[in-house]
């Protein structure tokens, strides 16, 4: 009699158990349904290359008072020009009066999206007094578009290219002096003309490029 | 002595008769009616669609133009590969500027009055430190609801909103009854940052990320 006691309520407790056990799962079956919708975004990027070529050299010779090319990258008195793709740079070396180097430097966009760009350069100059006025350089292009020392109107397309024309020269008038020893003085001890492009987003204004850039290019 | 015997019998006759009114008592006329009652399940069914799409994307040259597009596109059914079946669609690339709103009508098709809500994830969870994760960071989300109240605080990331899990929109109780709210996607242009491209760039990342609109049976 005690045993079947004991049955009952067992099976009185597991009823509720159960019952619970109903309960609970039942809150899962609250109505619901939903829509879904995959957005992809992929970044567009702003970037920019340039590259010296086309060197031409151009020296004195002794039928013309005019410089005329010298067909190679040596100037008629021993100078001679070397191009660094690596670096980036163009280098004249031992050049003398009359000598002059014509160059391009060509401006690519070569990133996914339109750039403005801002092209700056500044030459330096050291040697003896005056020599900086010796050095004559000249940076045109033959698109008018484009501007130095100031933000692009036009933005660049991307592998849009624009190519400036670039000129380098040791006067003619220019005159070596010499020491009170009567050393001669090297004329330049080193020159270079260096030039900086910056790019930025097209729909950017020039107070937001300058503003990322954190300062003002110099022209 | 006869008179005493009346007395007893009139008290048994009295006892008698209250016997007899109980037993009338019970003996009511009475009825009963059973009502059977048909449960029926509503449905709850929802129809999305997107009604509006504006903003500023990228052309193919990276140039951010201004589109509004009224073209009614039903989110309804599983996405399709048609690049406008989404949300937004902000072309092959994104540049800083770039920004779309987008315009979702939400209707009840069903019989069942409910709550709903709009979420998003990534479909694939970026990898801390990457473009993507970085992108992320950037990308700013606004949700409005039917009202015209904005359910975001300013500045609210995308990571920040996946985080956050559903946002409530509101309610719908009628059948057929439309609601709108609008979501907009934001890749700001900061002032005072130059991305170069290197190190902590967002150059050329892609994210993919869902958006969920829930609706539940309202409780």
């Amino acid at each position: 009699m005690m045993k079947s006691k004991k049955t009952a309520l067992l099976t009185a407790g597991l009823t509720v158990l159960l019952s619970a056990a109903v309960i609970v799962g039942g809150t899962f079956a609250i109505f619901g349904t939903s829509k879904t919708r995959e957005v992809t975004i992929t970044t567009g990027s702003v970037d920019i290359s340039a590259e010296f070529g086309d060197v031409t050299l151009y020296s004195l010779t002794p039928s013309s008072t005019e410089a005329q090319p010298t067909g190679s990258l040596s100037f008629n008195a021993g100078g001679t020009a070397s191009l660094d793709s690596a670096n980036g740079s163009i280098a004249l070396t031992g050049i003398v009066p009359g000598d002059r180097a014509e160059f391009t430097l060509t401006v690519t966009n070569t990133g996914a999206a339109a750039a403005r760009y801002l092209i700056a350069y500044d030459a330096t100059v050291t040697g003896v007094a005056g020599a900086e006025d010796a050095l004559n350089y000249t940076v045109t292009a033959a698109d008018e578009a484009v501007s130095f020392g100031s933000w692009s109107a036009e933005p660049l397309a991307a592998g849009e290219s624009v190519t400036l024309n670039i000129s380098v020269e040791l006067d003619k008038s220019a005159v070596q002096v010499t020491d009170g020893s009567g050393a001669v003085q090297t004329f330049i001890t080193q020159a270079s003309v260096v030039f900086t492009i910056y790019a930025g987003q097209a729909n950017a204004s020039d107070a937001d490029l300058n503003g990322a850039l954190g300062f003002t290019p110099a022209p | 002595m006869k008179k005493s015997r009346a007395i007893i019998m009139s008290v048994v006759l009295a006892l008698m008769s209250a016997i007899i009114l109980i037993t009338a008592s019970v003996a009511l006329f009475s009825d009963s009616v059973t009502v059977v009652n048909y449960l029926q399940a509503g449905t709850l069914d929802i129809g999305l669609a997107r009604t509006q799409l504006s903003g500023y994307t990228a052309d193919e040259n990276g140039i951010l133009q201004f589109s509004s597009d009224l073209e009614r596109v039903d989110l309804t059914d599983a996405q399709t590969d048609d690049p406008d079946d989404t949300v937004f669609n902000l072309g092959a690339q994104s540049i800083p500027g770039t920004w779309q709103e987008a315009t979702l009508e939400i209707e009840n098709r069903g019989t069942v009055a409910f709550d709903y809500s709009v979420a998003f994830f990534f479909s694939e969870v970026p990898e801390e430190g990457s473009a993507a994760a970085r992108l992320a960071d950037k990308l700013l989300v606004t949700i409005t609801d039917s009202k015209g109240e904005v359910l975001t605080e300013a500045g609210t990331t995308l990571t920040d909103i996946v985080a956050q899990g559903a946002v409530a929109l509101g309610s719908i109780s009628s059948p057929n009854a439309k609601y709108t709210f609008r979501l907009k996607i934001e890749l700001p242009l900061e002032e005072g940052t130059w991305d170069d491209g290197a190190g902590a760039t967002i150059m050329n990342a892609a994210l993919a990320f869902n958006i969920t609109v829930s609706a539940t049976q309202k409780v």
